[in-house]
């Protein structure tokens, strides 16, 4: 179950930001990122409410589903403060990719006691690697 | 002030990711975790558009931008449904990084749809990225036997 839920996760997520790539081909590079975002999470939450089968919401799910668009939302303001705040994009992306993950890892495995095998250390080292590749400008 | 902001970002985008798992732990159901998430992120960005410009340009948006949003928002829906699905059978620390690897997918798009160059840096990342996926696949393997 956990190979197939991830793997849909995988090619969903990809295509889910490639919409910014699709806008630029389309001569619509300036279009307002607010506007576009709304759009975005809006598509998001009504696919997510015909996923759901029951209406009532429960306290911790409005607690924990609320401080995750604010984690989401202050991730993206973080890092457009931080390229107006004079840092060059080099060093902005690939820290904020780079550093969000090592976060995880670290919470992960002190906090929620996940064991990585030899293998699995090696593959978050070698992601970590590409994913601050591919975060580098140019 | 740039690097406090950067700061922000890194706890910021890392509790994103703990939170996932805060909500497996919590026993919150992924569609309520999906849709107030969503729901709460686009309200938020709704009021910052409106302050920003007038509360009527969300509805002055061309049909085109309209069109790529929402299915780009619904793949986006239905990735992240599917992620609390796993991270009940997984771990977060290696789901994140498969989650974020998942930039592999647009750039792989935008080399064979648009044509755009293979640079080093990029043919080496994607390699890495085709790496990293092998072996964490061997450590689940490990880990299920």
């Amino acid at each position: 179950m956990y190979f197939r839920y991830m793997c849909i996760a995988f090619v969903a997520n990809g295509l889910g930001v490639f919409g910014l790539r699709i806008l630029a081909a389309a001569g619509l590079a300036n279009t307002d990122t607010f506007q576009y975002l709304t759009i975005w999470y809006l598509a998001g939450a009504a696919l997510a409410l015909a996923a759901l089968n029951t209406r009532k919401l429960f306290l911790k799910e409005w607690i924990i589903g609320g401080a995750m668009a604010v984690c989401s939302l202050f991730g993206q303001v973080g890092m457009a403060g931080a390229l107006s705040g004079g840092l060059p994009g080099y060093v902005v992306f690939p820290v904020a990719t780079g550093g969000g993950l090592l976060f995880v890892v670290a919470v992960g495995v002190s906090f929620f006691r996940e064991r990585i095998g030899a293998s699995g250390y090696l593959g978050i080292a070698v992601g970590t690697v590409a994913l601050v590749l591919l975060a580098l400008p140019g | 002030m740039g690097y406090l902001h950067l700061l922000l970002a890194v706890t910021s985008l890392g509790m994103l990711g703990v939170l996932h798992k805060v909500a497996d732990h919590r026993g919150c159901r992924p569609q309520a975790i999906n849709l107030l998430l969503f729901l709460c992120a686009s309200l938020l960005l709704g009021l910052a558009a409106s302050i920003r410009s007038s509360p009527g340009t969300l509805l002055a948006v061309p049909g085109r931008v309209l069109a790529i949003g929402a299915l780009c928002g619904m793949c986006a829906g239905l990735a992240i449904l599917n992620f609390q699905h796993a991270v009940r059978f997984g771990k977060i620390s290696t789901s994140w990084l498969l989650i974020n690897l998942s930039m592999a997918v647009p750039t792989a798009l935008s080399i064979f749809i648009y044509r755009e160059q293979v640079t080093p840096k990029r043919a080496l990342s994607m390699t890495l990225t085709v790496a990293a996926l092998v072996l964490l696949w061997i450590d689940r393997r490990q880990e299920e036997r």
